[in-house]
């Protein structure tokens, strides 16, 4: 079987992979934007098309992607993009609690929280929860090693939990035990 | 939020429709437009032509990607491609319990210098003769630690950043999986670093300023419960794996192989380019990291004694002072451009993986700050097994 050409390897990577790095960039810099970052990925893909990682575009993909929103926008403009972006997320799920009463508090709820994060714990979270990235994949769009994404994912995730519990009215205790290190038997 | 419910699923079921790129506008010919405008040479046109002919209704054609994967939604902060598992647990459970009394005669045989590869061979052996599993529970109980660096006017000392971790994958629908963590609170990583920490004054909370700004606290944190997904906990290489998959493993060293190699995605995430270095890293994961049988186990053994570049490194002892036999990657850099080596370690005896420790060889990159030859990171294998115990929850059977 010939090897397909450079267009038809472009055109199937963009038909496969477009609407993760829609997705990605909506979260780094707002729906408004987000058009732009893509093209702009898209457009380095093409260029550098035969170093691409054939089997598992993706990661490459939003490693692109986040140096594009890097490269492109001052911190402040991103900053407010993503702020607006967020207020978005957290009306629309106020709003559809008419649609889906169960759990609607709790997405709007963990929304509120998430927007009162760092952006990089943001974009840590996001990277796994949202866009489905193993963490081996994950850690390869944010350039670090697979150990040191555990690190930072474990203390966002508490930093997440802690934003959210203080957000909640009511929390039940957790009792406080030990666990690990049991010490080996031996 | 229930407390049983983890946030990052929570999280995930918060994910916002806007992140949901709008269909039919014909992007794709928008993009190679500009590339065209901007770069203009003829392939581009080719391209550019073929995206017009096709137009917006073959990209609307494209299917919706399907469900998302949740790769280690729960798993966050719990343990993982690295960590965990297993050992050989009695059939009433107690996976804890090494058959310490048998050790005696046995071990001055196996301290002889030997071959790695028998006593991998070995392990294999004792693994396979281990119970069949059987019981409510698969569980997976690690410890893991990584060096942080405490920056003082008097200079530098390393602090291990400490985390616990249970998984307890229930074996029948009418239980439910739990994962169970816990921040175990930093501790020093030699005792040099002891030394200094007490000059500084024996602080219960420190500031790490690199590679990323965070903080270490001395005192443990709270005990996190939460439920999972078996079938979304786990990752082999850069692919996520389900508890079926796992439960499916061969048992024979060869099937075993071709099953690791068919996931094979030649990604340098953070996983090596070169076949044998990967093997080498999914069969560890497959022995010291993942819930599956000590039949799998012992399979996974014996692959590992048929990778080449592996070195005996003999009797060692785990940062719990837990005796065993050490293998490592022979080239020291079983994470490519990383300067690291990682060492298993695994008692023959018992067929037990104990530890999976990474070192620092040549200090670089987010490891610079290191010493050469020092312990960048370690995840202790507690217990493993099938077990007929119930995960330390109060409502269980919810």
């Amino acid at each position: 079987m010939p090897a397909p050409s450079p267009e038809d390897q472009f055109t199937s990577l963009y038909q496969e992979h477009y609407r993760q790095v829609y997705a990605y960039a909506v979260t780094r810099v707002g729906r408004r934007l987000a058009d732009e970052v893509v093209a702009e990925t898209f457009l380095v893909a093409w260029r550098r098309l035969p170093a691409l990682p054939k089997a598992a575009p993706l990661p490459w993909l939003l490693a692109v992607a986040r140096n594009v929103v890097g490269e492109r926008y001052r911190a402040e403009e991103r900053q407010q993009a993503v702020a607006a972006e967020m207020r978005a997320w957290i009306t629309e799920a106020e709003v559809s609690v008419a649609d889906v009463a169960d759990g609607v508090a709790e997405r709007a709820g963990v929304l509120t929280a998430l927007a009162q994060l760092s952006d990089d714990d943001r974009e840590l979270l996001t990277l796994v929860a949202w866009h489905g990235l193993s963490p081996g994949r994950a850690a390869r769009v944010l350039g670090c090693s697979t150990a040191t994404y555990y690190v930072r994912l474990h203390r966002a995730r508490r930093r997440l939990r802690n934003a959210l519990a203080a957000a909640a009215e009511v929390e039940l205790p957790r009792p406080t035990t030990t666990l690990i290190p049991k010490e080996s038997t031996r | 939020m229930s407390r049983s419910t983890d946030v990052m699923n929570v999280l995930a079921k918060a994910r916002p429709a806007r992140l949901n790129a709008p269909g039919n506008r014909g992007e794709l010919a928008g993009i190679v437009a500009n590339a065209v405008a901007a770069e203009g040479p003829a392939t581009l046109n080719q391209v550019a032509d073929a995206a017009a002919a096709e137009g917006p209704a073959t990209l609307g054609q494209v299917r919706r990607p399907g469900p998302r994967r949740m790769a280690l939604v729960g798993a966050v902060g719990a343990i993982a491609a690295a960590a965990v598992v297993v050992a050989v647990a009695g059939p009433n459970g107690a996976p804890d319990s090494a058959p310490e009394a048998a050790s005696g005669v046995a071990s001055s045989a196996l301290d002889a210098p030997m071959d790695y590869k028998r006593l991998l061979l070995v392990a294999a052996e004792r693994s396979d003769k281990a119970p069949r599993a059987s019981g409510r529970y698969l569980t997976v109980q690690t410890e893991r630690g990584y060096a942080q660096p405490v920056e003082t006017a008097e200079g530098t000392y390393v602090m291990f950043e400490r985390y616990g971790d249970q998984y307890w994958l229930a074996r029948s629908s009418a239980d439910s999986s739990w994962a169970i963590s816990q921040e175990l609170g930093a501790k020093p990583a030699t005792p040099t670093d002891e030394a200094r920490w007490r000059r500084n004054g024996s602080p219960a909370v420190m500031r790490v300023t690199k590679p990323k700004p965070s903080e270490l606290k001395i005192a443990q944190g709270e005990v996190e419960r939460w439920k999972v997904d078996p079938d979304k906990q786990f990752a082999l290489g850069d692919l996520n794996v389900s508890q079926a998959e796992l439960d499916a493993l061969p048992t024979d060293p060869a099937a075993l192989r071709s099953v690791l190699l068919s996931r094979f995605t030649g990604e340098n995430v953070d996983m090596p380019r070169d076949l044998d270095q990967w093997l080498f890293t999914v069969a560890s994961a497959v022995v010291f990291g993942l819930p599956v049988s000590n039949q799998v186990r012992a399979a996974g053994y014996r692959l590992l004694a048929t990778v080449p570049g592996v070195r005996g490194l003999g009797v060692v002892h785990d940062v719990r002072g837990r005796r065993g036999q050490a293998i490592a990657y022979d080239r020291g850099q079983v994470t490519p451009g990383k300067g690291l080596e990682v060492r298993l370690i695994f008692d023959p005896e018992t067929g037990r993986p104990l530890a999976e420790e990474t070192r620092v060889v040549e200090p670089q990159g987010e490891f610079s700050w290191m010493a050469p030859g020092s312990l960048s990171s370690y995840s202790l294998v507690l217990a493993a097994g099938a077990t007929n115990d119930s995960p330390p929850v109060d409502d269980a059977r919810d």
